[in-house]
């Protein structure tokens, strides 16, 4: 799992770590993410230039892509895939260890937990994958990204095979 | 008809769903408690509606009434915390309910007929009304075929 944290259902005293998390908003829902899973926040503004376009129609929060120091990072759309109103995001946090980065609205803070909630058995569907578990704070519950849920490896294969066939067609 | 055994000194706690009256074993229940700060987030689970926070537990709210009625409950006025399993794992999971609900003891269910749901365990004859007791972990599994979700795990 990718920034080191660990979902758990109840917490106990003598995991009383705190861990630091970066909350933003997507669509007017707020959203966290360890903050130790990025490494970079950049305003889309600041992307003119380095970012080229990837379009598959069965991956449609995947629009762009992003080239860091020779890796090809996926742009991931949070709200498309979460089926959130869409939004003009002003964002993008470049994630560390994995092949996304993430479009959000805005920061809203940094905070710290000193527990992440497994998210509850009855939830059984792609959430299990988005989530590492739900943060609790003062004014409610957060779900936490998990950096590696949004592209399965079979996606991963399948817009690197399209970036792939893109730029060969570009280079001819 | 399936067997049910029951003790007589079993207690069985009355929920309302709308206008009708369901039951199950007290034994099952942790409490009813009052509105508590209900919160939805992008998720696909339909049969759960979203989490409550009760003392410092993240509960998942489970829309039982469209199964059993025919349609949510408008609003969330009381939860019934219920325990829940999921194979070997026992989670607290809330069920909205109109209120109203009793303790009922010193009764003995009769078995369910043939062709009611598998989720109920049996009938409980209050003055002629017959009340079905709710089985929860196959009523949970149902409401998720219900809506087309995976099959619990077991």
């Amino acid at each position: 799992m990718n920034g080191g944290v660990q979902a758990r259902t109840k917490p106990s005293a003598a995991s009383r770590r705190q861990e630091a998390v970066i909350v933003f908003a997507v669509a007017g829902t707020d959203f966290a993410i360890p903050a130790n899973a990025v490494l970079e926040i950049r305003s889309t503004d600041n992307l003119a230039g380095e970012t080229a376009t990837v379009e598959l129609a069965e991956i449609p929060w995947v629009r762009h892509t992003i080239e860091r120091s020779g890796v090809l990072q996926y742009v991931v759309s949070i709200g498309t895939l979460l089926g959130l109103a869409r939004t003009r995001p002003s964002l993008v946090l470049l994630l560390r260890g994995v092949r996304c980065a993430l479009l959000v609205d805005r920061i809203e803070r940094m905070d710290a937990v000193s527990s992440i909630f497994s998210l509850p058995q009855a939830f059984q569907g792609d959430e299990r994958r988005w989530y590492l578990g739900l943060a609790l704070f003062e004014d409610g519950v957060v779900p936490v990204l998990n950096p590696n849920g949004f592209l399965t490896r079979e996606s991963l294969e399948r817009l690197d095979a399209r970036s792939a066939a893109s730029l060969v067609g570009a280079t001819v | 008809m399936s067997a049910l055994v029951e003790s007589p000194d079993a207690a069985y706690i009355l929920l309302r769903l709308g206008e009708q009256r369901f039951a199950v074993r007290a034994e099952n229940v942790e409490e009813l408690a009052g509105s508590s700060h209900f919160q939805k987030f992008p998720q696909t689970t339909k049969q759960v509606e979203g989490v409550i926070v009760r003392r410092k537990r993240v509960m998942a709210v489970r829309d039982v009434a469209s199964l059993l009625t025919g349609r949510p409950l408008p609003m969330h006025r009381f939860y019934l915390i219920v325990k829940q399993r999921y194979g070997a794992i026992e989670e607290a999971e809330a069920i909205p309910v109109t209120g109203d609900c009793e303790l009922l003891s010193g009764v003995i269910p009769m078995p369910a007929e043939d062709g009611q749901p598998e989720y109920f365990q049996g009938l409980i004859d209050l003055a002629g009304e017959r009340i079905p007791l709710l089985d929860l972990e196959k009523l949970a599994a149902a409401t998720s075929r219900a809506v087309g979700g995976p099959e619990m795990p077991a």
